[in-house]
Formats: C-alpha cells, sequence, structure tokens
C-alpha cells in the first residue's frame, strides 16, 4: 500500500497560498506550454495522427497556434528544487509559483471531461519536494480521481525520475500511460543542461515499466482485455539545445525504440527561455522545419522499416532541409525506380515518396480489381506531384522530367520552396508544408 | 419508377428491402420530405416506414455483407449527398450478387462516390466527438448544441452513450431538429426536436467554461502563434458552437437569438411531436 498520507502533509511545500484556482490554473498551463520544461510532450503536435499510435486521437479544440488540445494538459506543481539550463520553472528563475492540491486537480479535469472539453489529463510536475514525495502527491490526485470521482477517462503521467521504482508501479495502475523525458540526445548534454538529474535514473524507469510490460502489468487499468494496447512508454527530447547531430538524435531515438521497447519518442524544437551561458544562442525562430524532418525520419523508423544508416550515415549526419527523408533516400536511390504501381510488393511501395501506408493498402485492394492508371492513383490517395517521377504503370514512366536526380529533385523542391518563402512572412518557417504530414505522418 | 420515403434511415432500408426483393426498376429516390418536381408519367409508389420491417432488412443484409459494409452504408447515406440513395440502392445490388468485396474497387465511379460520401460523414462525425460541447444544466443534464454539414451526429451516440455512463445527456442537432437522448442502457433518437427557452443552467456553467477558457488561451504558444494553421483545423464557422471561442463572459450559446446574458441557456428540451 502507499505510504500515509500524513508523510504527504509532511512533505508537501508551502504550497497553499491564497491563488484562486483561476490564476493556478493560468500558471500552471501556462507553464506547460513550453517545450523545454518537465511538462512539455511534444504530443501536442502530431499526438493526433489519424489512427495511428495515439490512444485518444480525438483533437477536442486547436489553439491559436494551431496545435491540437485533447488533454488537459498541466503541472501539478512549478515550484521546483532543480536548476535545469533550457526551464522556465528553474529555482533561479524569479517567476510566479503556484501548486493544485489533489482535489481541486481531480475536479477540474472531471467537470473539464463532463463537458467534452478533453479526452483526459496530462500530469506533470515541477520537483517540488523529493522525487519521491513529489511524485506521491501526483498519485493521490489520480487515486482521487479514479476512486473518488469515478473517473475511467484517459490519463498520462509523466514519472519523476528519481522516484522509487515501486512509485513507478503505482502510476502504471492509474494511469493509462507514462512517460519520462530523456531530454537530451546524450548523457553528457544532460550532465551540462540539466546536472540534477541523472541519465541512468530515467533510464530506470524504463526499464521498470519495460518489466511490468513484459509481465502483463502495464496495460495496468482496465485494458487487460486487449493485448493490442501494452501502452507502451514514450519520451521526449529537446532539439538544438546542444550541437548533436540529427544522426546522434535518430541513433538515440532507434536505440530507445528497440533497447528500450519505448513505443514513441517526441522531438521538440529548442525555444530558448533563459539567458545561460551553456546554451547556444539562436537567433530568430526556433528549428521547426529540423524539428519536422527528424519526426519525418522518425515515421520511417517505425512505419516504413528503414534503418537509420539508411537515411544518415557519418559522412551525412544532418537531414537534407529541402527534401523530406524518404524522398531524399530515393534520390540516392534511384537504381530501384521507376517502379509498376501494378506489380511493386508492398515494401516497395512504401519506399515511394508521396505513397503512405493507407495509400499504399489501397492501391493494393485497388488494383486486385483492375489495371491501375496514372488518373486512379490520385483517387487513392497518392501524392502525384511527388510519387509520378518514381512510378510508371506497366506501360509509361508518369513522371513529367528525365528520370534523373537533378531533374527530380528540383521538380520536388520548387513547389516547397514557394510555399515555404510565402510561409516566412510569418516569421514561420516552412510551416505549410508541414501540417499536413504531421497530420497523416504519411509521406 | 420513382420510389417516395419518409427521408429516415429506417425509411431508406424498408426501401432497399423493396427495391431488392421486388426487383423494381428504380430510376429515382425521393424523399417525401423534399418537394422536388416530378415527371409526370412515370410510375411512382411511396414506401412506407415500418421499424420492424427495417430491422428484418438490415440484419439480413448485416449476414451477408457484414458490418463494415453496413458502416459503410449508414455514413454514405447519412452524408445526404444529392441522389446518394439511388447510388447505395445500386451498391447494395452489387454487393449481394458478388459480395461485400466490391467496396474495394475503388477506381470504380459508383464506389468511389459512395467512398468519398461516407468518409465525409464519418469525418465529420469523428470530429463532432472532439467539438461538441457540453453544458451542465440546472437539473443537472448536459446539452450540446451542433449543426454539422452532414447528419452525423447520430454516429456519435454510442460514443457518449460509453462515456458518459451516469449521466443524463443530449446531443441536439439544430439544422435537423434531430435529438440524441443518452438512456441508461444507451441512446435514443429522436425527430423534431427543440429547445424550450425557460430553462437554465448550473449555476457552476459559467465558472466552469470560464476556466476552460483560461486554459485553452494559455495553452497556446506565442512563438508558434499561426491562426491561419488554426483556422485550417477549426474553420471559423465551427465557433460558434465552442465554448473556448466565445467572448469573456457569456457562455457558448447554441442560437444567436437566445444570447442575452440573462437567459443565455435554452435548458430543456422539449420533444415537439408536431413537425414543424
Ligand atoms: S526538473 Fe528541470 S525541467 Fe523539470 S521543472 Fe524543474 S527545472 Fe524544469
Amino acid at each position: 500500500m502507499s505510504v500515509s498520507s500524513s508523510l504527504i502533509h509532511l512533505t508537501s511545500p508551502a504550497l497553499h497560498s491564497s491563488a484562486t484556482l483561476e490564476d493556478k490554473l493560468r500558471i500552471l498551463s501556462g507553464a506547460a506550454r513550453y517545450d523545454a520544461s518537465c511538462a512539455s510532450s511534444g504530443s501536442t503536435r502530431s499526438g493526433s495522427g489519424l489512427g495511428v499510435a495515439h490512444k485518444s486521437g480525438i483533437c477536442h479544440s486547436w489553439s491559436a497556434d494551431g496545435r491540437c488540445i485533447s488533454l488537459l494538459k498541466v503541472l501539478y506543481s512549478n515550484h521546483c528544487r532543480y536548476d535545469c539550463a533550457y526551464c522556465l520553472n528553474r529555482r533561479s528563475n524569479d517567476h510566479q509559483r503556484a501548486s493544485f492540491t489533489p482535489d481541486e486537480l481531480a475536479q477540474l479535469t472531471v467537470d473539464f471531461y463532463r463537458r467534452n472539453y478533453i479526452e483526459g489529463l496530462f500530469l506533470s510536475s515541477a520537483v517540488f519536494a523529493s522525487p519521491d514525495d513529489t511524485m506521491l502527491q501526483l498519485l493521490e490526485a489520480l487515486r482521487l480521481l479514479r476512486q473518488k470521482y469515478s473517473f475511467h477517462g484517459y490519463v498520462h503521467l509523466k514519472v519523476i525520475p528519481g522516484c522509487s521504482p515501486e512509485l513507478t508501479v503505482q502510476a502504471a495502475q492509474l494511469a493509462d500511460r507514462m512517460s519520462a523525458n530523456i531530454e537530451l540526445p546524450t548523457g553528457q548534454g544532460l550532465q551540462l543542461l540539466a546536472p540534477e538529474k541523472r541519465e541512468d535514473e530515467i533510464l530506470q524507469i524504463f526499464s521498470t515499466a519495460g518489466e511490468l510490460q513484459q509481465e502483463r502489468k502495464l496495460p495496468a487499468r482496465r485494458r487487460q482485455d486487449s493485448v493490442a494496447n501494452p501502452a507502451g512508454m514514450s519520451t521526449q527530447m529537446i532539439v538544438g539545445a546542444t550541437p548533436d547531430s540529427d544522426l546522434t538524435i535518430l541513433k538515440r531515438a532507434d536505440l530507445l525504440y528497440r533497447g528500450s521497447g519505448l513505443k514513441r519518442v517526441y522531438y521538440s524544437a529548442y525555444i530558448p527561455v533563459n539567458s545561460d551561458t551553456r546554451l547556444p544562442a539562436l537567433p530568430g525562430p526556433p528549428p521547426l522545419l529540423r524539428e519536422h524532418r527528424i519526426y519525418q525520419a522518425d515515421w520511417l523508423l517505425r512505419f516504413y522499416q528503414f534503418g537509420v544508416d539508411e537515411i544518415l550515415d557519418p559522412a551525412h549526419p544532418q537531414l537534407d532541409p529541402d527534401v523530406d527523408p524518404k524522398a531524399a533516400w530515393a534520390l540516392r536511390h534511384l537504381e530501384h525506380f521507376p517502379l509498376d504501381v501494378n506489380h511493386a510488393s508492398k515494401e516497395e511501395l512504401l519506399r515511394v515518396p508521396g505513397i503512405g501506408v493507407r495509400s499504399m493498402r489501397r492501391i493494393i485492394s485497388a488494383r486486385r480489381h483492375r489495371r491501375l492508371q496514372s488518373d486512379d492513383l490520385g483517387k487513392l490517395g497518392v501524392v502525384m506531384k511527388r510519387a509520378r517521377y518514381f512510378l510508371h504503370d506497366g506501360r509509361f514512366y508518369l513522371g513529367d522530367v528525365p528520370q534523373r536526380e537533378d531533374f527530380i529533385r528540383n521538380a520536388l523542391t520548387s513547389d516547397t520552396r514557394k510555399k515555404a518563402v510565402s510561409q516566412l512572412s510569418f516569421d514561420f518557417s516552412a510551416a505549410s508544408e508541414m501540417t499536413a504530414s504531421a497530420l497523416t505522418g504519411e509521406l | 419508377m420513382i420510389l417516395y420515403y419518409d427521408g429516415s434511415l429506417d425509411g431508406f432500408i424498408c426501401l432497399l428491402g423493396h427495391a431488392v426483393k421486388e426487383h423494381l426498376p428504380v430510376t429515382a429516390i425521393l424523399s417525401s420530405k423534399k418537394p422536388a418536381s416530378v415527371a409526370l408519367f412515370e410510375q411512382e409508389r411511396i414506401i412506407v416506414t415500418d421499424p420492424d420491417w427495417a430491422a428484418t432488412v438490415a440484419g439480413g443484409l448485416h449476414k451477408k455483407l457484414g458490418q463494415r459494409f453496413m458502416r459503410e452504408l449508414a455514413q454514405a447515406y447519412y452524408s445526404e449527398e444529392k441522389e446518394i440513395e439511388h447510388d447505395l440502392l445500386h451498391l447494395v445490388r452489387r454487393a449481394l450478387k458478388s459480395g461485400p468485396g466490391v467496396l474495394g474497387n475503388l477506381a470504380d465511379p459508383l464506389i468511389n462516390r459512395v467512398a468519398s460520401a461516407a468518409q465525409k460523414t464519418g469525418r465529420e462525425s469523428h470530429r463532432l466527438l472532439g467539438l461538441l460541447r457540453f453544458r451542465r444544466l440546472i437539473d443537472d443534464s448536459y446539452l450540446a448544441c451542433c449543426a454539422p454539414r452532414t447528419n452525423a451526429a447520430p454516429l456519435t451516440g454510442s460514443h457518449f452513450a460509453a462515456r458518459f455512463q451516469a449521466m443524463r445527456w443530449v446531443i441536439l442537432d439544430e439544422k435537423r431538429q434531430l435529438g440524441i437522448f443518452g438512456t441508461t442502457d444507451g441512446w435514443q433518437l429522436c425527430t423534431d426536436v427543440a429547445i424550450a427557452p425557460e430553462l437554465l443552467q448550473h449555476a457552476e456553467e459559467n465558472e466552469i467554461a470560464t476556466l476552460w477558457r483560461n486554459f485553452y488561451h494559455n495553452i497556446s504558444n506565442p512563438d508558434r502563434f499561426n491562426p491561419k494553421l488554426r483556422r485550417q483545423f477549426m474553420p471559423k464557422k465551427e465557433w460558434r458552437y465552442l465554448t473556448e471561442m466565445q467572448p469573456e463572459g457569456a457562455s457558448a450559446s447554441p442560437s444567436e437569438s437566445e444570447s442575452e446574458s440573462e437567459s443565455p441557456s435554452p435548458s430543456m428540451i422539449s420533444k415537439q411531436n408536431e413537425s414543424r
């Protein structure tokens, strides 16, 4: 059983100030919007991918930055003992602090859920006491939610690094999904920028969760019946706060997927909120295009059977900003193309830029009924302005320029470049190409 | 032959039953709710809606064609696309001849029309799952209003029935005067539903709505401000029903005429049996 509740009282910080619930919500949700902090998840951008990965898959609203809102995403508290260089809530920053009580938070979640504002709760916290004591308060809030309010909706809990494994186990019984931030692609980076956090403590959380999963305890609360969703852990990495290359980042991600059994790695472009000599001085907007390309490469790893070494190698450690990583691969391997759309295998079709998992399935299904021609492909959801250079229909090559790298590259980029330029006037680099593929994840 | 029916899904299923069973040579299908000009010399027939017969026909089709086909059929039907009934009759005839696999033939114009109609409704009903906003009324029930382009609201019934088990709730499609009423063991569709203006919302409603609005505005990252992208996902015409898009102090009012602040709460729903 849990540690007695009197302990919670003793160890809770001097939280209960006179702030109203409205103030608390303002402070603790505002804290959650910054990408580099305990609250960040990255799930806000791609988390709504239709039909894939995300348990809830329902967007309840879109905020003014165009991101899907699905969960009540808040910090339990923004009082922090730690001093991570990249985080607004770090100890050495002088700013407004607040904390919920367990009951306030549970009640608020239920009130929002009943009105269909949200799909559930995404709870995280600054480390306001020892990791164990911090974690105990979060668990108390979840317990109230589940027991007192009989809430069966979705709960995502960010596990506090350094808490004892038993608490991770308890969390797995209360939450539908858990995560813990790996923060940076290397242990050295972590040591430099978040010296109170330890890489092995974070990896410990993954391995505890991994054991639970193997014992089939991680579907945890209620999904015992469905083996399909072993509610794996996810994590998040900041892109651009350290000089690490895309190759380092993707290798780390690949290791986390295959070694630690993580379900999902989120990336978030570093946005400077503190001035600190350990951090890069980034002029201009956050590296969103880079973040976007990394997400695309990540999709290739998870859904398209690509290996990291097919996407990047030490001689080319950075992703090509001009074309997406799948197109970049195809351009380097024109010897595989053009493919006959009526005969190519599933695996081959998946490697064609402009054909995603769904359009691949549609092609396979439609060509059982008749021979496909160029005109049919658009209807099946193939993005022809990208795919045509890599396909023929058994008789004709579908591209309108010669089958040569320079011509195709030019044809693929002229379109995106035009869009990128018009977007720059919004001080928002290359966002338009991003939106469509971030939504479906199809490349 | 021109077939008339009452414009309900039950009625349409009855129509399918008659047309298929009796091999009727159908040239057009018209819902008698929508007046239309009719060629005088064509044969006409009015199909009477009989819920029991509809259930029998639906059961038979389900057995022969499977769950996926039936879902596609309902979704396409609810798209309210022009002449979709006619397409669906053809599709059912073809599927009965050669099996539900015909749906895979997406390069065929008829199948493609039906599939994209179904997709349209499917998408909209999925969006409603997120975008419906319930308000707590003084009698402790919860009400959400909407006016979807397709008749997607009925497709959300089971989702909310599973989710809101211990609540009393209503979804009202104001455009079609349709109400979906949560019951203890599921949900029920009622026609000709309208709001009675005299009842009020619960005392806590404004406070919770304000908290939500605060959260909504706070969660947006000013460095990534991108209203164009937001509009792409959430077009302005949908804002009317969204609590978070209402100005401070007003609660999302389903119909503009009732938006004075004393009674922003068309709280009780009345079923009116005379249609209008
Ligand atoms: S632990 Fe680090 S990242 Fe988390 S809230 Fe504290 S300072 Fe921020």
